[in-house]
């Protein structure tokens, strides 16, 4: 799969959860689909770097896909030490 | 319920006019939520941050169709860049109000005058450094306008690399997408031609900015249904002026875009001194 039709799949997924919760909300419905989408839609970029860490390796730039897995590592671990 | 419908067709109207103009509409958000909504100042950060994320990964999508990131120097600007965002991040967490609202009045008059000078941007090409040369960063892509294929080569990586982080720190702590610093930087320092310059920054952007959006979303500082309408709001727009074919005086969009960000730092300024 290529990788910008990766990140249309999931930039379309997560927008779709994103309106569909905002309308629950205004329905007086619980807010997590909103949470969701949005969560959905900030680690796309992490699905992003993996994904081009992965074609990196398979064409024999490791130099280049060690970068973008120590790029996830950096995101990860401020996310959990924060 | 009213100013969730206001806030919904700014970000509406920001994100049409800025996909006209091709200008960073995003970094508009934040002060305007602060100084025309009432939205508080660290309610706004991650807001901005989350459409920093969205706008980016729209535009990479298409960028990465055409070919024309530079994958490679955008990995290698990544580090630092990712590295100033964990670092903005935390000073976010510890931060007085007052003196974020002082930085941002200090920082969003040079996005202004960066906005009124974007369009002259020309890039010069320069003389390729070792870093480069070892890591094989020139790039190439093909030029629809030119209808040729257009070659480049990267220099003055470090500075590059310093400045990466610069605009990672401050894309954290501002909540913007901190292009405004790669792309000038990349065009002038870098000698990279002004549309890969363009594509290689907004890949950049998402992945920085996911940095700070993905603490501020575990930490509870993102408010799902703010962020949501500004998210949805900024996207329609986006996409409802690119395929729209109208000709605008580009000037003028940037006119009025600097003309707010000088009102919002003015208040910003005058409010941390409580004025």
């Amino acid at each position: 799969m290529k990788t910008s039709s990766l990140l249309k799949l999931v930039l379309t997924f997560s927008l779709i959860l994103v309106a569909l919760g905002l309308v629950s909300q205004y329905l007086m419905l619980s807010p997590t689909l909103t949470k969701v989408g949005i969560l959905v839609l900030i680690v796309s970029p992490v699905v992003l770097l993996l994904k081009i860490a992965l074609d990196m390796m398979l064409t024999r730039r490791y130099l280049f896909g060690i970068l973008a897995i120590i790029a996830v590592l950096i995101i990860l671990a401020n996310l959990i030490l924060s | 319920m009213l100013k969730e419908i206001l806030v919904l067709l700014t970000a509406l109207a920001f994100g049409f006019v800025s996909a006209i103009a091709g200008i960073g509409g995003g970094s508009l958000l934040v002060p305007t939520l602060i100084v025309f909504y009432g939205v508080d100042v660290k309610t706004a950060i991650p807001i901005g941050v989350a459409v920093a994320v969205a706008t980016s990964l729209a535009a990479t999508r298409v960028y990465l169709e055409k070919g024309v990131v530079n994958v490679k120097l955008g990995l290698l600007l990544e580090i630092p860049s990712t590295a100033g965002a964990v670092l903005g991040s935390i000073i976010y967490q510890v931060i007085e109000v007052k003196i974020l609202k002082l930085i941002m009045g200090f920082v969003f008059p040079v996005i202004a005058i960066y906005m009124l000078l974007s369009s002259r941007l020309k890039h010069r090409s320069r003389e390729e450094d070792s870093i480069a040369r070892k890591l094989e960063l020139s790039g190439e892509y093909y030029d629809e306008n030119l209808e040729r294929e257009v070659k480049y080569k990267v220099s003055h990586s470090p500075l590059l690399i310093a400045g990466s982080f610069l605009a990672g720190t401050l894309s954290a702590l501002l909540g913007i997408g901190g292009g405004v610093i790669k792309m000038p930087l990349m065009c002038i320092v870098g000698g990279i031609p002004i549309k890969a310059a363009t594509a290689t920054s907004s890949f950049m952007v998402g992945i920085t900015a996911a940095t700070s959006a993905l603490v501020y979303f575990k930490e509870g500082f993102m408010e799902p249904s703010l962020t949501s309408i500004v998210i949805i709001g900024f996207i329609l727009g986006a996409t409802m002026g690119a395929k729209t074919q109208v000709k605008v005086k580009s000037l003028w969009i940037r006119l009025i875009f600097a003309g707010i960000l000088l009102y919002a730092s003015i208040r910003l300024i005058l409010s941390s001194i409580g004025v």
